[in-house]
């Protein structure tokens, strides 16, 4: 029954795949014809990677239940012998198979000319100083609006309306994730661990896709599609809450798991015969005659190339971000243990009074 | 004769309007179930709640006394079901279609499946959406036989028929089926379709049963034909 329904979505989806097929042998055409033009080709390439990925994943997505909704023939698939999570797995699954079947052609075009890869491995995700050595984030992104709409299709009859809903809803969320993490509610993430950052934009994504497949799976499962209002209000008593708890899930790994190990570790010295470091995590020493590592100071937004110990006490600077253009240092000195933390300069500190009356003559 | 269904107080509304209220039934299996109701009366809702395709608000339906479960689709492999419009994805072939439904039946029978197209002078390379209303019909009738049900409902689907196909359809199908053993539950508002075939006889009136009695009794107590019963029965209020 899978495969039947998998091998009728790939028959009646075909005219979509081999659109966007033609898109990328187009692309492939313009690059081999035009090879001195690098300025327009990196330009095709980005409008690939950001646009047309997205949008023939958006296209599939929302366009999944148009031929149940077409002659009503939701009845004949509903009265037939087979569970509606599998009509969902089926069809989403064939719709994905399609989007990979896409990417694998990218990919083979990626790795056969040299000079496309080297168009194509930059920055795509704005925000984020991230190389991608692979255009990672196209690919992301245009699974995740795949998953939404799809999930949506559920709803309404009409593809067009449910692709305009898809990307309201589907990058309306992404844009609210991004901006959490780079500012205060999320702890300026983006800034201080970008590491940590793209992974917890990572979970985020996968979380909120997974609460819309679950809301549309729960929905075609449960709901009577012959009533429209009623359907449209299970999906939602269903998908808000699933909503909440993947943000919720998000901010909890986001504070829960630590982010990848020390990329950047910088010694300041030592006393007493025990080096101390200073990492993206905090102030930490090393006690060779207990063979352990003690953590002194924990600090998400430490600027760990700063930082020096001597006669017992250690010194070390933080940044206090109120947003990316009002960015403060601060300069904190604790004793060797770890007691006794205190602020010694920052905002509102002697230096900048100083400044201040400076600045007042 | 044993107990194929049984309905217990089953109740659905749309909106505010109640369609089944405390709906009660059982079906013996073997025999051919006439149900009468007025357009709007909810012999649609009933079949398609059979059939898992709308919810019931409330009650229960019981296959071989085991509970349905709304989520449940097994139970589908040993029923039939002919709605009034015909639903198709039209863009598909007839042998398409046939290919397809085969893969949801373990009983499909693809001979008998071949000998009804014939029958229906149906093309099994033509596309659906090329079909008239009454070849739509058809054709579901050629799948849902194909696929050799337990039980069949059908839902009121004569009225697209031209007259040959719908004397053919009823007297030699029908027949046919219940001599074999199949149980029929034939919804319909024609009266004069269902005379002929018909040996238990339900009229559905306000959400509930209004009569579940054998035709020939019904027929000898009243000294009525069927019209008039009908109408004697949906007319009391």
């Amino acid at each position: 029954m899978f495969g039947a329904l998998f091998i009728k979505e790939w028959k009646q989806k075909a005219l979509t795949f081999f659109f966007g097929l033609g898109i990328l042998v187009l692309f492939l055409l313009t690059h081999l014809a035009l090879p001195g033009k690098k300025d327009l080709l990196e330009w095709l390439t980005y409008a690939l990677l950001l646009l047309f990925f997205p949008f023939i994943a958006l296209i599939l997505g929302s366009s999944g239940f148009e031929s149940e909704f077409r002659n009503g023939a939701w009845t004949y698939l509903f009265s037939r012998p087979v569970n509606r999570a599998v009509i969902w797995l089926a069809k989403y699954a064939s719709l994905l198979s399609m989007l990979a079947a896409l990417w694998l052609v990218f990919l083979a075009m990626w790795s056969v000319f040299p000079r496309f890869s080297e168009l194509a491995g930059a920055r795509v995700l704005l925000g984020f100083s991230i190389e991608s050595g692979f255009p990672v984030w196209s690919l992301i992104q245009s699974v995740f609006l795949l998953t939404v709409s799809f999930s949506l299709a559920v709803l309404h009859e009409k593809p067009f309306n449910i692709l305009f809903l898809s990307l309201i809803t589907g990058l309306g969320l992404t844009v609210a994730v991004w901006l959490a993490l780079n500012s205060r509610v999320g702890g300026n993430l983006a800034l201080t661990a970008p590491g940590q950052a793209v992974a917890t934009f990572l979970v985020s994504q996968i979380l909120i896709a997974l609460a819309f497949a679950r809301a549309s799976i729960l929905t075609l499962m449960k709901s009577d599609f012959s009533q429209v209002l009623k359907k449209t209000l299970s999906f939602l008593q269903w998908a808000v809450p699933l909503v909440v708890l993947a943000l919720a899930g998000t901010a909890a790994w986001a504070v829960l798991v630590p982010g990848p190990g020390e990329r950047y570790l910088f010694s300041v010295g030592s006393s007493g015969g025990e080096p101390y470091y200073i990492t993206e995590r905090g102030v930490f020493k090393y006690s060779a005659t207990k063979s352990r590592v003690q953590w002194l100071a924990k600090s998400k937004q430490i600027n760990f190339f700063l930082g020096s110990v001597s006669g017992g006490k250690i010194a070390y600077t933080t940044l206090d971000i109120r947003s990316k253009a009002d960015v403060a240092e601060e300069l904190w000195v604790a004793n060797s243990d770890g007691t006794g933390r205190k602020r010694v300069l920052g905002r509102g500190g002697p230096g900048e009074r100083a400044a201040r009356r400076d600045a007042h003559g | 004769m044993s107990e194929l269904l049984r309905i217990e107080r089953l109740s659905k509304s749309f909106g505010r309007h109640r369609v089944l209220r405390d709906f009660d039934l059982g079906i013996e299996s073997g025999r051919v179930y006439g149900l009468l109701g007025r357009n709007g009366e909810g012999k649609t809702t009933l079949a398609r709640i059979l059939m898992g395709v709308i919810p019931a608000d409330a009650g229960g339906i019981y296959y071989r006394g085991r509970k349905i479960a709304f989520r449940d689709s097994a139970y589908k492999r040993e029923f039939g079901y002919i709605p009034e419009d015909p639903f198709f994805y039209e863009e598909m072939t007839v042998q398409g279609s046939m290919d397809f439904n085969a893969r949801f039946y373990p009983r499909w029978d693809r001979k008998r499946a071949a000998a009804d197209l014939e029958r229906f002078a149906l093309d099994s390379k033509a596309r659906i959406r090329t079909f008239s209303r009454g070849m739509k019909l058809k054709l579901e009738l050629a799948m849902a036989l194909a696929a050799s049900p337990e039980f069949l409902i059908l839902d009121d689907p004569t009225s697209g028929l031209d007259v040959p196909t719908r004397r053919d359809f009823l007297r030699d199908i029908i027949r046919e089926l219940a001599a074999s053993g199949t149980t029929i539950l034939f919804a319909t508002h024609l009266v004069h379709e269902l005379e002929r075939i018909v040996e238990r006889l339900l009229i559905l009136h306000g959400g509930r049963l209004v009569l579940d009695e054998d035709f020939d009794k019904v027929k000898a107590q009243t000294r009525m034909n069927l019209e008039d019963i009908f109408v004697s029965f949906v007319s009391k209020d």
